[in-house]
């Protein structure tokens, strides 16, 4: 969120412009974490559903924030931040909780195993999040080349349009690889399923 | 409440980082108890609309500490609710410790230390992929 305000501030934006992206951002976050719960649900008789469901928030994430990054007047600006923000924010309620709790085998193994999901995200954000990105800015940027607020603007936009691409970009194809485990994974159920129901097996 | 009531910045940290503690450990048992009450079909809207409330809850809360002139009283005031809402679950949730729900027929509840988790995890590819896109997706802008 800092490398953002200080994006919009280079933008030349007024502080209440920068006031109405916090709270367009926050009231289509919210409503976007519930839109993203009621279509994983809706999906999720399909054997890649609610997978689909995360890849295709990644990918309109990815979309929307290069054109909230880019976008010259605050009207666009704006429109696509909040698009990002409701489009963005569906992979936990619509496939990464659920699916996780369908991965364990029961009660107890289940509570163990979320404790440990949620340690791993955690830790992991905390490393690989803002002291990585920040590293990696300030590698990309040389001060030396530029000097107007249009040009730091320009550049930490490239900057950050890259390095989120990147990211989420592997974010998307460990989704696609997790749908095609999941997928494998119902397969074995079913087939395991149908052996125990034959008459032929008993 | 103890925050509330601490005096130097050392008690201050001290409770602090009990209080994270104790927050960490709510939010995967939280998930727990909505995956055991909500059906399968349901989980998302409902994780969905959990969220929703989170979002809320939490811009509500920052807003109403602007209005505090004492910074001591909102500690007071969720310490309070939290004792009530803890006795208020306790009472509404019931939760059957004793039987067990059957998956297949052979089922194994049994408690896994910390490595045998992470071994389980290991096994199960699907698994591994929601950590290795919770790695990449979890950087904040």
């Amino acid at each position: 969120m800092s490398f953002l305000l200080l994006l919009l501030e280079w933008k030349d934006f007024t502080k209440e412009q920068i006031i109405s992206f916090q709270i367009v951002g926050g009231i289509m976050g919210t409503n976007g974490a519930l839109l993203g719960g009621v279509l994983g649900d809706y999906f999720a008789e399909h054997s890649y559903g609610r997978v689909g469901v995360a890849i295709f928030s990644v990918l309109s994430g990815i979309i929307f924030y290069g054109l909230f990054l880019f976008a010259e007047s605050y009207s666009i600006c704006i429109t696509c931040y909040g698009l990002f923000h409701l489009t963005g924010g569906w992979c936990p309620a619509a496939a990464c909780r659920p699916l996780c709790a369908e991965l364990a085998q029961n009660k107890s193994e289940r509570a163990q195993i979320v404790a440990a999901w949620v340690l791993l995200e955690k830790t992991s954000s905390s490393v690989f999040g803002a002291p990585l990105v920040g590293f990696l800015t300030r590698r990309l940027f040389d001060e030396n080349l530029v000097s107007t607020n249009q040009e730091k603007a320009s550049v930490l936009a490239m900057n950050m349009f890259l390095l989120s691409t990147f990211f989420w970009s592997m974010c998307a194809y460990f989704f696609m690889m997790m749908g095609r485990a999941e997928h494998n994974r119902k397969l074995e159920v079913k087939m395991k399923n149908k052996r125990g129901s034959s008459p032929l097996l008993v | 409440m103890a925050i509330a009531h601490s005096t130097s910045i050392i008690s201050q940290a001290v409770f602090r980082s009990i209080n994270g503690g104790s927050l960490a450990s709510i939010l995967p048992l939280s998930q727990m108890m909505l995956i055991d009450f909500v059906p399968t079909s349901m989980r998302g809207t409902a994780f969905g609309l959990m969220g929703l409330c989170e979002k809320v809850a939490a811009t509500l809360a920052t807003s109403a500490v602007v209005w505090y002139a004492d910074w001591r009283h909102p500690y007071i005031i969720v310490g309070s609710t939290s004792i009530l809402m803890a006795g208020a679950a306790k009472q509404c949730l019931k939760m059957n410790h004793n039987t067990k729900i059957k998956e297949g027929g052979d089922e194994k509840e049994e408690e896994l230390s910390l490595l045998g988790v992470f071994k389980r995890i290991s096994q199960i590819p699907a698994f591994v992929y929601l950590v290795a896109q919770g790695l990449f997706g979890a950087i904040p802008w």
